[in-house]
């Protein structure tokens, strides 16, 4: 069964194979777990966002169109559940007081990516330093930059499939692709400064 | 995409950030958009500010994720079986629903009941509904005949004290006929002559025709004076006792007028009382129906002594 095809998988699925959502489970079970970690900052809310997905995915099997990919399919279900986590959460997560807000999109500081001051390979900052440093820049990031940069980075979506999951314009997904990419190098220069290059 | 659907896009505007890329970056991004941003970002290759672009997105790598364990996989699984589960457990219940709805429906047996007791309902009321109305028609009749009374009272002043009779009604040389008997027109004369109204000579329990009223009978030559003399029965109810002699018929002559029900009679005396009886009886001796034959008795005799103003004797 597993070297079948996503979408021959949700097919024997619907036809009653016992083991083709399963397999789909584990198919998509780090992919899907490490992207949600990623946009929801939380191992809890992850896995439960996770089971929201695939019980979606199980309940609403008979209306999916066999001729369309099922990975898109996926994520659009996991994005959407995962902004009604963000729904519930709102109140007991409100955005920290230190990080940068600006209204006015003209009074933004322009963003080189050249000069970025992101480490090279050869850096001696240590991998954990990194790691860390980069969680932090990525949990503080709004959660729509999150979400695109995510989807456009690791899932390897191109500007059309991301309009199509997230429903929004082809010139919004390049719009916002772009100030998430400024926001995320922005703040990691930021984070930088604050922490010490040498640290 | 039409295999799931999306709400509305709820995040804020895209305005809400501290940085924005510069042009020539923008232009790098969507060029390594085109071929695959983690693709392009795995090698060095394109301009400097692609490089510098790969290599900033390459962070997103160190981002500290630890894999998912094989539970979760289990957990998914256990909690779509429990959604399953509860489901069918919702489509049993469901029917048991339905049956409890058939149940609110009106069965045969329900039907039967109400029906049961509206007819208990209609039972006990329509005796009641009887009653008032046979009280109403004898407080009625009643009423005519205190009217009457009145009526007769002024005709008696009028006429030297004597109760109204049509002048040559009947020939007293010829003999006495149940049949030819036309007494009530004497009573009619009341209100022929105006003293009351031709309504309040009709009782309202009657429901044959003819005269609903009995009159003391009139004879010439012996006429019964009004508010003098022994207190005897002048009108009433329409004799009973008459009606079945001149249909052949035998019957009790203490029974009571048809007018209302058998039940009894309302009587106006000739002291202007109106009482109602339940038996025609006004005195041991004197039965309203019956004429006093010479010997004392009271019975249907064409040779009884008419216009006795001492006996009652109600015709019509």
């Amino acid at each position: 069964v597993d070297q079948n095809s996503d979408e021959a998988l949700l097919a024997a699925h619907l036809a009653g194979d016992p083991d083709a959502f399963r397999a789909l489970l584990e198919r998509y079970r780090q992919e899907l777990f490490h992207f949600l970690v990623r946009l929801l900052n939380s191992r809890s809310a992850a896995e439960d966002v996770f089971q929201d997905t695939f019980l979606q995915i199980h309940t609403s099997a008979h209306s999916f169109d066999p001729t369309r990919r099922f990975k898109p399919w996926l994520f659009t279900i996991a994005v959407n559940k995962a902004r009604d986590y963000y729904r519930k959460n709102l109140r007991r997560n409100p955005v920290s007081l230190s990080t940068p807000v600006s209204e006015d999109n003209d009074a933004a500081a322009m963003v080189d990516l050249l000069e970025a001051d992101v480490p090279g390979p050869e850096s001696p900052l240590a991998d954990a330093e990194r790691s860390r440093l980069v969680k932090q820049v990525v949990d503080a990031m709004p959660p729509h930059y999150r979400e695109i940069l995510l989807l456009s980075y690791f899932q390897r979506l191109s500007y059309n499939q991301i309009a199509e999951l997230l429903q929004i314009p082809l010139g919004t997904v390049k719009s916002r692709l772009h100030a998430a990419v400024a926001n995320f190098a922005g703040a990691w220069k930021t984070a930088r400064v604050h922490d010490g290059p040498e640290s | 995409m039409t295999n799931a659907s999306v709400p509305p896009d709820p995040v804020p505007s895209d305005a809400a950030s501290s940085w924005r890329l510069s042009p020539e970056d923008a232009v790098a991004i969507d060029a390594l958009l085109s071929e695959g941003l983690r693709e392009q970002s795995a090698g060095v290759t394109g301009t400097p500010r692609q490089t510098a672009a790969n290599r900033c997105l390459r962070l997103l790598e160190d981002y500290p994720v630890t894999d998912a364990d094989d539970l979760l996989v289990h957990a998914t699984l256990a909690r779509i079986e429990r959604h399953d589960r509860d489901a069918t457990h919702r489509m049993k219940i469901r029917p048991a629903a339905d049956e409890l709805v058939g149940r609110r429906r009106l069965r045969l047996s329900d039907f039967v009941s109400v029906a049961a007791m509206i007819l208990v309902g209609v039972g006990a009321t329509i005796p009641m509904l009887n009653y008032v109305r046979r009280t109403s028609m004898e407080t009625a009749c009643a009423n005519n005949l205190r009217i009457a009374g009145g009526a007769l009272h002024q005709y008696a002043t009028d006429h030297e004290g004597n109760l109204p009779m049509v002048a040559g009604l009947s020939d007293p040389l010829a003999p006495f006929s149940w049949k030819t008997l036309r007494n009530s027109e004497n009573l009619n004369l009341l209100s022929d002559l105006g003293y009351c109204e031709h309504g309040h000579l009709n009782c309202p329990g009657h429901a044959e025709g003819g005269p609903a009223y009995s009159f003391q009978v009139q004879v010439p030559g012996r006429r019964v004076p009004w508010g003098v003399g022994p207190v005897i029965a002048v009108i009433g109810d329409r004799n009973p006792v008459l009606d079945a002699a001149r249909s052949g018929r035998t019957v009790e002559a203490t029974l009571s007028t048809a007018n209302h029900g058998g039940r009894g009679q309302n009587i106006l005396c000739s002291d202007g009382f109106v009482q109602f009886t339940k038996s025609p009886m006004l005195t041991d001796k004197d039965n309203v129906w019956l004429p006093r034959t010479r010997n004392g008795e009271e019975r249907f005799d064409t040779n009884a002594d008419f216009g006795d103003p001492a006996d009652s004797c109600l015709m019509h």
